[in-house]
């Protein structure tokens, strides 16, 4: 149909007169372009832009046995391929087709998906050491916990199912072939017998002072407060403050390849979760491939859980005003000046 | 359907198809380790012992041969210079703190301190590993040796000298990560692989740097303040011996011991 509108240079289009649509008339080349570009939609939207082979399972996975190195334990061809199917159903969107986080859905995610296929792979929340190898079921637990404040949701899938898929996880990376599984990290009975003003207290005190979470975390505690709380616990007071105290200091990961920051926990998501015996979980196992270190036998259990309960309770105190009303006080507040004393013991964090 | 809509459908699907490969091919980004420059593994080869003409094979047993293989690590060139490290982050080690300038270079006269000597292919045998511990002090945040040279599985004590919290984090094939809070506190680990070099670091204060070269058998050496180094016991036979710095990178050399005696190698870095 010609129209005046487009002009002379539209005019053959208009009326099916340019290659290759010449021999067709204008409604008819209209009709065969949208089946083109529906067919088009339609290849893409399945493709995924992710046009890659998934790897073709034709043997068993060597695991590696502590026991025993020259026997690996071997997952079966059956399993993988059923943990195969489900990978592409659930995780491979993000996860990507080879297990590199790359996957369509997952490219500019912040965090991005975990790269089961890296050479310096390092899962942060394994409940073992960090930096080693989790086992099946703590590796279950994430998935089915998910990690709050990321795309990473908890999935409702049977626990088999998810078991299925973790096996063929592991054919992403030689890692499981080479090295043995860490030992998870025991969560001890907590001392304190749940939350409780004492618990709080005696973890706000640790926290600023004699564990020392100040150095990479928020302070949540005036100067003179931590002066007090330093000189109660360790015999020695804390003079010597940074500048940016009241927020975290961004750590280089050599793992990750890019700066992090250590949690400011009334302001953001706490990912492996924040009640006190998930919070105990993760400062004693440490979290892989970033500064977090292991804290299990760096302080007693019983300080760990302490801890576990005040940042629990400041994480409770998230987007609300009373956070925000604590930290601008002590912002504002003017640096403390220590009484004159001896030298003798003063030292810093 | 005629042939122009055929080929024009099968040019949109192929169109379709090449620009999503492209995307589905693109590399992982890799996040970026600290690669000591230029360490390569110690090659797997068991390499037999060959004899020189003049010198009899002897049995390739451990602490048999009594040869003592020695020598120095040279440089030529200037010296790159170090820079101030900024501690203001973290106040406590302004004070403690007696050097606060980087060592990545300590050269003097022409002779490098830090350099992990070490043979690349000794016979291949299980080896005795010491029980005796290489110690790792934290002192003044920063590490003292910069530099430690230890066996697959022998024990490393790793002290924290100072007032504050140091974290242990070696990285590479033997990384963990251990929280170090108290003045005083000792650990002892044992790194499981080999590894030339495994960079350790300490994440509270990002510029302590240290480095362990650690290897299956006991023919290695750390050079000192003179740049020397003595490796003993090496059996007789023709190795591969290298000298591996932190940010001067690696050089190799081939060398013949026998039976007794001594023998020397030399190593020459350059300015990078």
């Amino acid at each position: 149909m010609k129209s005046e509108r487009f002009g002379a240079h539209n005019r053959s289009l208009a009326s099916g007169h340019m290659w290759p649509f010449s021999v067709m008339s204008g409604i008819e080349m209209w009709r065969n372009l949208s089946v083109l570009l529906l067919a088009g939609s339609f290849g893409l939207t399945t493709l995924g832009c992710d046009w890659q082979k998934m790897q073709e399972i034709k043997e068993p996975f060597k695991l590696y046995n502590p026991e025993d190195e020259e026997k690996p334990i071997l997952v079966s061809v059956d399993r993988l391929k059923r943990g195969q199917e489900q990978y592409i159903l659930y995780c491979r969107a993000c996860h990507g087709v080879n297990g590199d986080g790359q996957g369509p859905a997952g490219i500019g995610l912040i965090p991005p998906p975990r790269n089961f296929a890296s050479e310096e792979l390092a899962f942060k929340f394994g409940g073992v050491a960090a930096g080693e190898l989790p086992t099946d079921e703590e590796l279950l637990r994430v998935i089915k916990g998910g990690l709050a404040g990321t795309a990473m949701l908890p999935w409702d899938l049977p626990d088999e199912t998810i078991l299925d898929i973790i096996q063929y996880i592991k054919t992403f990376n030689p890692v499981w072939t080479e090295d043995e599984i860490g030992e998870v990290v025991e969560i001890t009975e907590d001392p304190w017998g749940g939350t409780s003003t004492s618990a709080i207290q005696a973890g706000k005190k640790l926290y600023h002072s004699k564990a020392q979470c100040v150095l990479c975390h928020p302070y949540y505690g005036s100067q003179e407060e931590v002066y007090a709380w330093s000189m109660e616990l360790t015999g020695r007071a804390s003079t010597n403050f940074r500048e940016d105290m009241y927020e975290p200091q961004a750590k280089m990961s050599e793992t990750y390849g890019n700066k992090l920051l250590p949690i400011d926990f009334g302001r953001q998501p706490i990912k492996a979760g924040a009640t006190p015996k998930e919070l105990f979980r993760t400062i004693a196992s440490g979290i892989g491939g970033t500064a977090m270190p292991m804290w299990k036998d760096a302080i007693p259990d019983k300080e760990i859980w302490a801890i576990s309960h005040y940042v629990s309770y400041l994480h409770k105190m998230k987007d609300k005003p009373a956070y925000k009303d604590m930290m601008a006080k002590l912002k504002a507040a003017p640096p403390y000046t220590p009484p004159a004393k001896p030298t003798e013991d003063e030292d810093a964090e | 359907m005629n042939v122009l809509k055929i080929s024009s459908i099968t040019a949109f699907a192929a169109v379709t198809f090449f620009a999503c490969s492209d995307k589905g091919s693109e590399p992982a980004k890799k996040p970026e380790s600290p690669k000591p420059a230029a360490t390569k593994p110690a090659p797997a080869a068991a390499e037999k012992t060959t004899n020189t003409a003049t010198k009899a094979a002897a049995p390739a047993t451990e602490g048999s041969g009594s040869v003592v293989l020695s020598g120095v690590v040279n440089f030529t060139g200037d010296i790159p210079k170090e820079k101030k490290i900024d501690m203001s982050s973290q106040p406590g080690c302004v004070k403690v703190a007696k050097d606060s300038m980087t060592n990545d270079y300590r050269i003097k006269d022409g002779k490098v301190q830090d350099v992990f000597v070490y043979v690349k292919n000794p016979p291949k045998k299980k080896y005795n590993v010491p029980k005796e511990p290489v110690v790792l002090d934290q002192v003044g945040c920063r590490y003292t040796p910069k530099v430690i040279g230890v066996m697959v599985k022998q024990p490393v004590e790793i002290i924290n000298s100072d007032p504050m919290m140091h974290n242990i984090h070696p990285l590479g094939k033997n990384t963990f990560n251990l929280a170090m809070p108290n003045q005083g506190m000792k650990l002892k680990k044992k790194f499981k692989k080999e590894q030339v070099l495994t960079p350790i670091m300490c994440d509270v204060h990002p510029w302590m740097k240290s480095y362990a070269g650690v290897v299956k058998h006991p023919f290695f050496a750390v050079t000192d303040e003179a740049g020397a180094f003595s490796i003993k016991g090496l059996p007789a036979g023709t190795y591969t011996l290298a000298a591996v710095h932190g940010a001067l990178g690696e050089k190799t050399t081939e060398i013949t011991v026998g039976t007794s005696g001594e023998v020397k190698a030399e190593f020459a870095f350059t300015a990078p």
